[in-house]
């Protein structure tokens, strides 16, 4: 999707605050190698991940660019010319009525929209702050394959792609509520799990809780550490069966029994990213690893393998920056508050009600003339009896 | 001397046994407002019980919190006896919600409209597990699904199957909430082995059971979970809401922890389930 | 495998941003779907309550007409995780509260719009720095850390 052009509808005050990164090849001795640094340990003897967690903004891709071609990390300048580029984008002008930051959004929507474009909402209800972005040297979120970009799908991903489209054409945007995409029903998918914002986690003996925060979502995936069965593959859920192990002092969650509902039911929602296609669920293989470099930083990613879907594995990497403890996580009761969705249906009723109204109106002003011709052909009738 | 030794020995050895025997076999009683003489074993690394597992409550109040009888269920043509209500005991001490006239009149309203539903006002009626919508408290605690509880010291997690809902009761983090929320907001201490939890700023959109009982915003719960036994909570609660009752009232029943080995919540996103029920009239008429 | 260090970071505001950048799919995309460009409108009304939901806050507004009727108006506001984060409470527009908005009206219900401008009756701007009220802590984010 279009990271950068989002952002720039949403950001307030943009500034840059960064330390010089410690340069990648000279890496201190201190670099958590062993996983040791900064990992304290629960009364229970398991590594203390416990905390508010927040995903860094790093003005990076989560594919790379062509030009990087096979290059993982960027130069000290190229980095700068990244985030500069960010911030650019996100530069909003000062004063919150202007509104005219959105130049290239405004060119590119739909006539319908060209109106209001970018001025839907003032700034003051997006305005989340000053953003502080992270200098952070790789080349792309995507870290596997080694070029950075996503595998290519499997032909028969392509097929259920097709035919799924196919649905799709036939449909309008809002014939039924099938036709919204997950985030506007407040439906939870794997993706929005391993994409959160923020995370808040909380360790108890055998267990790891982690509250996972995003637009839609704010609610607990507990994963048990015992190594316990999975049910079987007739039982699956939107957020999958997960469980949990110690690899040294990092955190690995295997999720599996996804359901197969993760882009859409039998019908493709509009607006659903291809990144957001999985296979019917069955044999997707969700990797999370939480691994503790610093107090302050967790190093983490996630990795993707569906044999329907992918031809390869890919691996994602989002680093997370710990939160101060008092980070309020409202609460997220998204269906609850689902006005949106009615909006829409509704809004689609109306217009075609619109439409139809226009059509028979204009069908009644023909009624007169209509009734006349028909006086005049039952005129005719009784005149001509023996030709009828 | 030596007799009167023993003679105080054998008075406390009877005092000694007289007590084993009442603890024994009298036993630690359960009920409302007792004391518990069970003492649980610590979460590690405090002096806190271990209230870590899944729990679930077994009563019908989910239908109804009060004394009520056997009723075929909503629609008995359509699914036969699938969803008939099952005759209970209720939960409330004294079998009685001390409703205000207006209120009392608002709960009749409720219960009639329990399954009606207008898209254009969804807040407006309808019971709220019908529309798959957070339960809040108490509600959440005596629904028909388990919950677990993840304790750790400053913070305890509840996470309920049904919804996917959750609450978190803050043990250190005391501050109030800064706006109302479908779950409330829920500071906790100890008082001894009981885990006392202040709940407030839920909506007043929640509803105790499918018969339309119900609370306004200012409603405020003090709940108190005592374990009874190693598998065994007492959950009681403390409602007052001056907008709504005449009085305070209360209800407690136990909570049973779940034995099955490697139990685990389950998942019951249940929002796909009722966009036909909540949106059905708002679909294109030709459309699926 | 390697370690690539991040700068350090000061504050946790960022995060904010990705949210509703992630959320730009239902964000700004369904706006049309919803709300009408050509039906601008403003309204006068008195605030009944805030509905603090996501992914948009909703105030319910009560209006009244040239002819007396009171019509009860849904205004859809922003996010309320950005709106909580920068300070806002129940506090912030009280029931009672006075307020003019500016927005375009939905286009399946006659009572609904979308509040583009929040104003007082006075004029002054609503949760727009220290001019309005329930504005937003000046000069810290409550979401930094404590340094």
């Amino acid at each position: 999707m279009r990271y950068g052009a989002l952002a720039v509808a949403l950001a307030g005050i943009v500034a840059v605050f960064s330390w010089p990164a410690r340069p990648f090849a000279a890496q201190a001795p201190t670099a958590a190698r062993s996983g040791g640094s900064g990992t304290t340990r629960t009364a229970w003897g398991d590594p203390d991940l416990q905390g508010k967690w927040q995903t860094v903004e790093t003005a990076t891709p989560m594919e790379r660019p062509k030009e990087f071609a096979n290059r993982e990390v960027l130069t000290d300048q190229e980095v700068t010319a990244r985030v500069d580029a960010f911030m650019k984008r996100n530069q909003a002008a000062d004063d919150a009525d202007a509104d005219i930051a959105f130049p290239e959004i405004k060119k590119l929507a739909p006539e319908h929209e060209k109106g209001i474009r970018g001025q839907e909402y003032n700034r003051f209800w997006v305005d989340a702050g000053p953003t502080r972005v992270r200098r952070w040297s790789r080349t792309s979120l995507v870290i596997d394959p080694p070029d950075g970009r996503l595998p290519p799908f499997t032909p028969e991903a392509i097929k259920r792609i097709e035919a799924r489209e196919a649905v799709r054409y036939q449909r309008g945007e809002a014939d039924s509520w099938e036709d919204r995409n997950q985030n506007e029903r407040c439906l939870q998918t794997v993706f929005v799990r391993v994409n959160a914002v923020e995370r808040s986690i909380l360790q108890a003996p055998g267990y790891v809780a982690i509250n996972v925060l995003a637009l839609n979502t704010n609610e607990p995936v507990i994963v048990p550490l015992d190594n316990r069965t999975r049910p079987s593959a007739a039982a699956r859920r939107w957020l999958g069966v997960s469980r949990g192990r110690w690899d040294g002092t990092t955190l690995v969650i295997e999720t599996t029994n996804i359901n197969g509902k993760q882009d859409g039911g039998p019908i493709l929602p509009t607006r659903t990213p291809y990144q957001r296609f999985l296979g019917p669920g069955d044999t997707v293989r969700i990797t999370e690893r939480f691994k503790r470099v610093d107090a302050e930083t967790i190093e983490y990613t996630y990795t993707v393998e569906d044999p329907k879907t992918y031809v390869r594995p890919y691996t994602v990497m989002r680093p997370l920056t710990k939160a101060d403890d008092n980070l309020l996580m409202p609460e997220n009761a998204c269906h609850e508050g689902n006005y949106g969705i009615v909006g829409q249906l509704s809004a689609a009723r109306a217009d075609e009600a619109y439409a139809l109204n226009a059509s028979r109106a204009e069908q009644a002003g023909r009624q007169s003339q209509l009734q006349e011709m028909k006086r005049r052909t039952e005129e005719w009738v009784r005149a001509h009896p023996q030709q009828r | 001397m030596r007799a009167r030794v023993k003679g105080l020995l054998a008075t406390l050895a009877l005092a000694a046994a007289a007590a084993l025997f009442v603890a024994l076999v009298l036993g630690p009683t359960v009920g409302e407002g007792q004391t518990s003489t069970y003492r649980a074993p610590r979460l590690p690394g405090t002096q806190s019980p271990n209230f870590n597992g899944v729990w679930q409550a077994f009563t019908t109040a989910n239908w109804d919190l009060l004394d009520h009888s056997a009723q075929p269920g909503p629609y008995p043509q359509l699914v036969g006896a699938w969803g008939v209500q099952p005759e209970g005991r209720g939960i409330v001490e004294g079998n009685e919600i001390p409703y205000k006239p207006a209120a009392l009149a608002k709960r009749k309203a409720n219960f009639d409209g329990r399954l009606k539903i207008d898209p254009q006002n969804l807040h407006d009626s309808g019971d709220l597990e019908a529309k798959c919508y957070l339960p809040g408290v108490p509600r959440a605690m005596y629904s028909p699904y388990p919950f677990q509880i993840v304790q750790s010291r400053d913070e305890i997690l509840m996470a309920f199957e049904f919804a996917s809902a959750h609450r978190i009761v803050h043990m250190k983090d005391h501050r109030q909430a800064p706006v109302p929320s479908w779950m409330g907001w829920s500071n906790g201490h100890w008082e001894g082995d009981t885990l006392v939890v202040d709940v407030t700023s839920q909506n007043g959109n929640s509803w105790f059971d499918r018969a339309g009982n119900f609370a306004s915003e200012t409603l405020h719960v003090v709940e108190r979970y005592t374990a009874t036994g190693p598998d065994h909570l007492l959950y009681e609660a403390t409602l007052e809401d001056p907008a709504t009752f005449t009085r305070p009232w209360r209800i407690s029943f136990p909570l049973y922890r779940r034995m099955e080995r490697n139990i685990e919540l389950s998942e019951m996103k249940c929002v796909d389930f009722v966009e036909e029920y909540l949106y059905g009239t708002l679909r294109k008429k030709t459309a699926r | 495998m390697r370690v690539l260090r991040l700068g350090l970071v000061l504050t946790s505001a960022t995060s904010l941003c990705l949210l509703l950048a992630s959320a730009g799919v239902s964000a700004h995309h369904a706006f049309a779907a919803e709300f009408d460009a050509n039906q601008p409108i403003t309204l006068r009304g008195t605030v009944v309550k805030v509905e603090w939901i996501n992914p948009h806050s909703w105030i319910h507004i009560d209006v009244k007409g040239e002819d007396g009727k009171v019509d009860r108006w849904m205004i859809e506001g922003g996010n309320p995780t950005v709106l909580l984060r920068r300070g806002l409470t129940r506090e912030s527009l009280p029931a009672g509260t006075e307020i003019v908005v500016a927005g375009y009206r939905a286009k399946g219900n006659p009572f609904r719009a979308n509040g583009r401008d929040v104003t007082l009756a006075d004029g002054r701007k609503l949760f727009m720095g220290s001019s309005g009220t329930g504005a937003p802590v000046d000069g810290r984010d409550p979401s930094e850390k404590k340094q």
